[in-house]
């Protein structure tokens, strides 16, 4: 829960400042930063590397109350579902910790639901991803020297393992499930 | 579900208390008060064979079986 609420706290600012960073190091101690053009796909932010003139327009753009809340908006859902799934895995831990009525059995039935709920997030979070990526795109492309333009951008590289992660994880989950209800049902066998 | 339970009619017959078919049978005597009044949703075989060679009777002599159209739905609904 504590990850959760950490998770949540960092979240925050990265909704009300689109872009910011934070960098900590050794030497130089920890220095945030606030870059709209780290949230550009690669190739846009290149090109407004060179062109100081680009990135001011851009800074503007983003200050429009309709762009900021539609980035605030994108941020807080993916961060969102992360700190639901932070959650759901605390809680389904302290349950399986817990002892109470039925021992081991009791305890594992009552954590499945919620390891069923965080296995439901990762998805969410993962079917999410290209999408917030691709509307983050088409709402600061406006601000851009190329203008306004469609991008869809599906990279699999984090989502995918992710997605196939979480539907092992909720089908294992529902599988157990089931496991506890059968088991359940043969314990009013005599 | 219109199964019916006469155990209770059986230890009598045979004089035998509920206590001692329970440790005779290794079942706790809240499971076979459970079993006397029908409210268990079902018996295992192993169970059914300890009380009848317990007993010394059939299992038609402990269960007894009530013909109900509902019956058939409820097989379909399990």
């Amino acid at each position: 829960m504590r990850v959760a609420a950490l998770w949540a706290l960092a979240a925050a600012p990265q909704a009300l400042v689109p872009g910011w960073t934070l960098a900590c190091s050794d030497a130089g101690g920890c220095r945030q930063a606030a870059d709209v053009a780290t949230l550009l796909p690669e190739g846009q932010r290149s090109a407004l590397a060179g062109d100081p003139a680009a990135a001011t327009r851009l800074a503007a753009h983003v200050a429009r109350p309709a762009v900021h809340l539609g980035l605030a908006t994108l941020t807080l859902l993916e961060e969102g579902l992360l700190v639901f799934l932070f959650v759901a895995v605390g809680r389904t831990l302290r349950r399986l910790g817990a002892g109470g009525d039925g021992g081991g059995d009791g305890a594992l039935a009552r954590a499945l639901p919620w390891l069923r709920r965080g296995a439901f997030a990762a998805l969410l979070w993962s079917l999410a991803q290209p999408l917030t990526d691709s509307a983050r795109s088409i709402l600061l492309y406006s601000g851009t020297p190329g203008g306004a333009a469609w991008y869809i951008g599906i990279d699999l590289t984090i989502a995918g393992p992710a997605l196939l992660l979480a539907i092992a994880a909720y089908a294992i989950a529902w599988a157990l499930e089931a496991g506890v209800r059968a088991e359940r049902d043969l314990a009013d066998f005599v | 579900m219109p199964v019916i339970v006469n155990l209770d009619v059986m230890l009598a017959r045979r004089k035998v208390r509920s206590k001692e078919l329970a440790e005779a049978i290794g079942i706790t005597e809240s499971n076979l008060s459970l079993l006397k009044s029908g409210k268990v949703k079902g018996v295992r075989f192993s169970t059914l064979a300890a009380i009848c060679r317990y007993l010394d009777c059939q299992p038609g002599d402990i269960l007894a079986y009530d013909a109900s159209d509902d019956d058939l739905r409820a097989a379909s609904e399990d």
